[in-house]
C-alpha cells in the first residue's frame, strides 16, 4: 500500500512539473514544427520555468510565423541601413508567405495575391540594389507594400510595421 | 502518513494549475487598479501609463491579438499588445488579467472596428452595420499576467 501511495505522490509531482513548465513549451514546439520552412523564434523570451513569459500560446499558422521571420529580417535590415552599411541582400531571401496557410483563410482572394505579387516585385528590386542609398529607397518601397496590404488584410500589425520605414 | 502525502500531492497539483502566467514583458501585480479607478485617474488626459486589473470578457478568436476587459460597473476596454509582439490564449475569457501599459483615447477606424467584429465572430449583418469610426478609451499592454 505504501508503495502505491509513494508512486502516486511521485506521479503527481512529475505531472505537476509537466503542466507548470512543459505545456507551453509543447505548444511552441508545435508552432515551429508547423513552419518547417522558416526559422523563427516566435514564442518566448525566457525559457526558465519560474520566470517564464509567454509570447504566443496559440498555434500560430505558417503564414503568421513567416511574417514574424519577415519582421525580424526587415528590422535587422533597417538597423544596418540606418548605420550606413550596404546590405548583403543574399542574407535576406524573399519569404514566400503567400504560399502557406494563413490565420484567416478569407484573405486568400485575388487582391491578396496581387498585393503579394507587387510585394515580390518590390523585394526583387531591393535584392538587386547595391549601395546604401538605393537600398534604403527599395527597402522603404517594400515596407510601403506591407503597409498597403495590411491596410486591407489584418490591420493588427500596422502600428508595428509603420515604425519600420527609414 | 498516507493522508499527509495525499494532501501534499493535492496541494501542489492545485498550486500548479492555478499559478499565474506572464505574457510579454514581465510585470508584477503590485499597484494594479480597477477599470473605474483608471478612468477616474485618466480624467481628461489623452494618454496615461498605468496598471489595471479586470476580468476578460472575450479574446480575438483568430489569433489572440486583442481582448476586452470588463468590470461589474459596466466599464469596458479593448486591449491590444505592444508591437503585436505577444498574444493571449484564445480561451482566456472569464479569467482575471493584470495589464501594464498605456491607456489612451483613440479613434478606431471603420476598417479596424469591422476587423475586431469579425475576429470576435460577429455575423456579416452585424459587421455591415458598422459605418462610423469610434472614439474610445483603449489600452496598449506591454505585459500581462493571467490568473
Amino acid at each position: 500500500m505504501k508503495k502505491i501511495v509513494y508512486s502516486l505522490f511521485a506521479l503527481t509531482m512529475l505531472s505537476m512539473v509537466f503542466f507548470a513548465c512543459g505545456g507551453n513549451q509543447n505548444k511552441e514546439n508545435k508552432n515551429i514544427a508547423d513552419s518547417s520552412q522558416v526559422i523563427v523564434d516566435s514564442t518566448k523570451s525566457d525559457s526558465s520555468c519560474s520566470s517564464e513569459t509567454i509570447m504566443d500560446p496559440n498555434n500560430a499558422k505558417p503564414m503568421a510565423l513567416m511574417m514574424r521571420a519577415l519582421v525580424k529580417n526587415t528590422s535587422e535590415m533597417r538597423e544596418k541601413l540606418k548605420a550606413g552599411e550596404t546590405l548583403e541582400t543574399a542574407k535576406y531571401p524573399l519569404v514566400r508567405f503567400w504560399l502557406v496557410e494563413p490565420t484567416d483563410p478569407d484573405v486568400l482572394e485575388p487582391q491578396f495575391f496581387e498585393n503579394a505579387r507587387l510585394f515580390s516585385e518590390s523585394y526583387k528590386k531591393l535584392s538587386a540594389a547595391h549601395d546604401n542609398a538605393s537600398q534604403i529607397k527599395a527597402y522603404n518601397a517594400v515596407i510601403g507594400m506591407c503597409i498597403n496590404c495590411h491596410e486591407s488584410y489584418c490591420s493588427g500589425p500596422l502600428k508595428r510595421i509603420r515604425k519600420l520605414p527609414i | 502518513m498516507k493522508k499527509i502525502i495525499v494532501s501534499f500531492s493535492l496541494f501542489f497539483a492545485l498550486t500548479a494549475f492555478v499559478s499565474a502566467q506572464n505574457f510579454g514583458s514581465k510585470i508584477t501585480e503590485k499597484g494594479a487598479v480597477s477599470l473605474s479607478e483608471m478612468k477616474k485617474k485618466m480624467g481628461s488626459k489623452k494618454e496615461m501609463t498605468t496598471k489595471v486589473t479586470a476580468k476578460i470578457e472575450d479574446v480575438c478568436q483568430k489569433k489572440g491579438c486583442w481582448m476586452n476587459l470588463v468590470d461589474n460597473k459596466g466599464n469596458k476596454i479593448r486591449v491590444t499588445f505592444k508591437d503585436y509582439a505577444f498574444f493571449m490564449p484564445k480561451d482566456a475569457a472569464g479569467k482575471t488579467a493584470i495589464i501594464e501599459g498605456i491607456a489612451m483615447v483613440d479613434e478606431t477606424s471603420i476598417a479596424d472596428l469591422k476587423e475586431y467584429a469579425k475576429d470576435a465572430g460577429k455575423t456579416k449583418e452585424d459587421i455591415a452595420k458598422i459605418k462610423e469610426p469610434k472614439r474610445e478609451l483603449v489600452f496598449e499592454a506591454s505585459g500581462v499576467i493571467l490568473k
